[in-house]
């Protein structure tokens, strides 16, 4: 793709972030007037263990150009465990991409707490610049409804 | 192969005889070189229960169906065990759904039969009068992998035990992480696109036990709409492979059905590799194990979080 | 009057029809369906693994778009058909005599403008079974066809090795040889006994047989036997013996809406699934398979001959072949006339003993 046609490129990013870290800690950045890319759609989940591995797939299948789950630093879930379950099946999900040649940076995961309002920013400037790199995604997009 | 044979035979006429069991789920002959699932249920029809190289399928998913039957308005649960015979292979699907909670053991009595080997289907010529001796070039692909010729689990063993001699690297999986990921992606479009969506590596599937699947709800969610296209079938195929990682035990049955020969065990061989890989999980091996959702370890590997 | 074709022509012809849509069997890691071309058809297999029924009928079509107007859905409109001409290469006679049964009932109580659009624009070129067809599941002689049976065909070709034998069955086949012109050349008859003789061969390759004499007579008197508790004890649901049956055509219709707009789109549906016959109350009138399994026994012998006056089958073979647990539709239905019999039989019995 050209240099300008990689510029004009604005992707559209779905954000699933957890309750009580993440969204509290983009909330901060908010608040503390932090800059951002605007791509990003933000869903708000009460865990990131309650991330399944198919609204990922399905975001992709709707044209969302990245996906990014964010979630409590490890040993920080408000539910125990629920981010290490999200590690075990994001990870493997990430995998399988991999595998099929669907870009797997595409997808992240991050751990941001509540008091990372700088990390969040960082993390969806890092991936958005990524994902604008990778262009459109063209390889799951185009079905779906509703 | 006829010695185990007999043992099917005379074990499932036994147990018919002495009504432990209601039934015994088996193979029968079927028109010339292939086979039928046969529902054995009186003592005297035990004799029709064959056992060759075309008895490919995996039978659990019966046993499933038989789990899962509701008694009738009044009616009480018949609980009479049913008897089933099963490949290694199988045997491995019956200690996965005892694992979830699909399967109560005592419902269920095992006729185990090791095993060789068996032919594809697909690479046999349909019009062979007798079931072929297995060869390298008509053995199913999932044999060729297996590290199992015995059952891991059962009440009667028929037949030798088979020494184990494979050791599963993989390599069929790793061939094609060799190529580039551009390359992949060809490969895997060029697969699902003639995906017809019959469904039948779902309903084929013992793991894919769900009485309502994520594919059939149409409330609250639609997932996945009904088009036949690309975007539709690669959803499907990736969706399904997750609802079966570190579940599958490869037996190989979603690929022996598939009217349009995808390669559906490679995707889930892949996953199964990464499962040993990554949090030392072998599907079907022990019932007493842990799911690899359902659990987790602080020490996980996290190699691409942020 | 007769032609044949060299197979080296088969490129110059390929490019003498640019003005035509150009369908025909196409192979993909040795799996055939039928596919639109771009260049000349390889026309040496055995039969495709999905009908081509999906040329006319395909498995999912858009039947029109709309646009979100506030509350409303407005503008519907039917999406731009193409006008060219269409040529469907190598369909094997039994699938040919299937386009006349879909013939019959897109055309029966309303005419469907999508699949009798396509069909009016067709050129149906059939090819005699030879080399791996006909196969071991072969039937189409008991059911009325013949592996070079002209029934929905308009050109009937035979290979004899290095060239294709030529009969021109209905007028849209007179016209596919004037638009070859001299590509094609007129046959001597020596190439029509050569092309007799691969047809007798063809026939005598058919070594299954089935006589539907009494099946519709005993399917009626079986519909609440236990017999199809029998024979679909084994069957999974899967839905291969009716989506890649050439006749069967039962379709669902969606609308796939995404934000400000819309599409109606209609996709091959079984009667094998669960959720066919589901009513959005919930109710479910084939909840068991043994049900579903007997209606598509009666739909292929008894409904669609009640309606349309032929059978549902053409005897292809391929619900045989595909069924992952081997159930074998000749079995089922000789099967059902034995049982019918039995049953007869025992009720006499039984009246007598009263």
């Amino acid at each position: 793709m050209a240099d300008d046609a990689k510029n004009d490129f604005e992707p559209k990013i779905l954000g699933f972030l957890c309750n009580w870290c993440s969204y509290t800690g983009a909330d901060l950045a908010g608040t503390s007037r932090l800059q951002y890319p605007s791509n990003i759609r933000i869903i708000k989940v009460m865990c990131s263990g309650r991330v399944n591995p198919q609204f990922i797939l399905k975001a992709f299948q709707e044209g969302a150009d990245g996906v990014l789950v964010s979630g409590c630093h490890p040993g920080d879930c408000h539910y125990i465990k629920g981010n290490y379950h999200a590690r075990r099946k994001l990870t493997l999900l990430h995998d399988l991409m991999d595998h099929m040649g669907i870009d797997p940076g595409r997808f992240q995961l991050s751990w941001v707490s509540a008091s990372e309002g700088h990390k969040f920013a960082e993390v969806v400037t890092k991936f958005t610049e990524q994902v604008r790199e990778l262009g459109p995604q063209t390889k799951m997009a185009g079905g779906g409804g509703q | 192969m006829t010695d185990r044979q007999g043992q099917i035979q005379d074990t499932a006429r036994g147990w018919l005889e002495s009504g432990e069991v209601k039934y015994v789920v088996g193979f029968e002959q079927g028109r010339r070189a292939g086979t039928k699932v046969a529902f054995v249920r009186r003592p005297e029809d035990a004799d029709k229960l064959v056992w060759n190289s075309m008895c490919v399928n995996n039978l659990t998913l019966f046993l499933v169906e038989e789990m899962q039957t509701r008694p009738g308005r009044g009616e009480e649960l018949d609980t009479t065990p049913i008897g089933i015979v099963v490949k290694p292979c199988d045997s491995k699907t019956i200690v996965e759904l005892m694992k979830e909670n699909i399967v109560a053991r005592e419902r269920v009595k095992i006729i185990g039969v090791t095993c060789e080997g068996v032919c594809d289907t697909k690479k046999v010529d349909g019009s062979e009068k007798q079931p072929p001796a297995v060869t390298d070039e008509n053995i199913a692909g999932k044999c060729l992998v297996c590290t199992h010729h015995n059952p891991l689990i059962a009440d009667v063993v028929c037949g030798e035990a088979v020494p184990e001699t494979i050791t599963d690297d993989y390599s069929d999986v790793a061939e094609l992480e060799a190529m580039t990921p551009q390359e992949r992606w060809e490969y895997w479009e060029r697969q699902l696109e003639r995906c017809v969506r019959c469904y039948g590596c779902r309903e084929a599937c013992p793991l894919c036990y769900c009485e309502e699947c994520v594919f059939d709800r149409e409330k609250p969610y639609r997932w996945n709409e009904k088009s036949v296209q690309l975007p539709e079938n690669t959803f499907y195929h990736l969706v399904r492979a997750m609802h079966l990682a570190g579940r599958c035990v490869d037996c190989g049955e979603c690929e022996r059905v598939c009217p349009v020969d995808i390669p559906i065990r490679k995707i889930n061989r892949y996953l199964e590799w990464k499962a040993k890989e990554r949090y030392d999980v072998e599907a079907g091996v022990d019932p007493e194990d842990d799911s690899m959702f359902g659990t987790c370890d602080t020490a996980d590997p996290e190699d691409f979080i942020w | 009057m007769s032609h044949t074709i060299g197979k080296d022509k088969m490129d110059a012809l390929f490019e003498a029809l640019s003005e035509h849509e150009v369908y025909g069997p196409v192979e993909v890691d040795g799996v055939w369906t039928y596919k639109k071309l771009d260049s000349a058809p390889d026309l040496e297999f055995g039969n495709s693994q999905v009908p081509p029924k999906s040329v006319f009928f395909p498995q999912t079509e858009t039947m029109f778009e709309f646009k979100r107007d506030g509350a409303r859905f407005v503008g519907a409109e039917e999406p731009q058909r193409a006008s060219k001409p269409l040529v469907v290469f190598g369909v094997r006679p039994c699938d040919a005599k299937a386009f006349t049964l879909l013939d019959k009932l897109f055309t029966w109580d309303y005419i469907d403008p999508y699949f009798v659009d396509r069909r009016e624009r067709a050129t149906t070129i059939a090819l005699t079974c030879s080399g791996q067809k006909p196969d071991e599941n072969c039937f189409c002689t008991s059911i009325e066809g013949s592996p070079s049976g002209t029934e929905g065909v308009d050109s009937l070709w035979t290979d004899l090795g290095d060239r294709y034998f030529v009969e021109s069955v209905t007028e849209k086949g007179e016209a596919l040889i004037e638009l070859g012109g001299n590509l094609f050349v007129e046959a001597v008859s020596d190439d029509e006994s050569s092309a007799e003789e691969v047809k007798e061969n063809a026939v005598k390759a058919i070594t299954r047989t089935f006589d539907r004499a009494e099946v519709a007579e005993s399917l009626r008197c079986l519909f609440e036997s236990k017999y199809w508790e029998d024979i679909s004890a084994s069957c999974i649901g899967c839905g291969m013996c009716t989506l890649l049956c050439p006749t069967c055509h039962c379709f669902d219709i969606n609308d796939v809406v995404k934000q400000g707009e819309g599409r109606r789109e209609r996709t091959w549906d079984s009667c094998q699934f669960e959720y066919y016959s589901s009513h959005a109350s919930g109710h479910n009138p084939r909840p068991a398979k043994r049900m579903r399994q007997r209606n598509r026994m009666y739909h292929k012998f008894l409904y669609i001959d009640n309606n349309l006056g032929v059978i549902g089958c053409v005897g292809c073979g391929r619900c045989i072949s595909a069924c992952p647990v081997n159930i074998d539709i000749i079995d089922v239905t000789e099967g059902a006339v034995a049982r019918a019999c039995m049953e007869k039989d025992a009720d006499a019995k039984g009246e007598e003993a009263a």
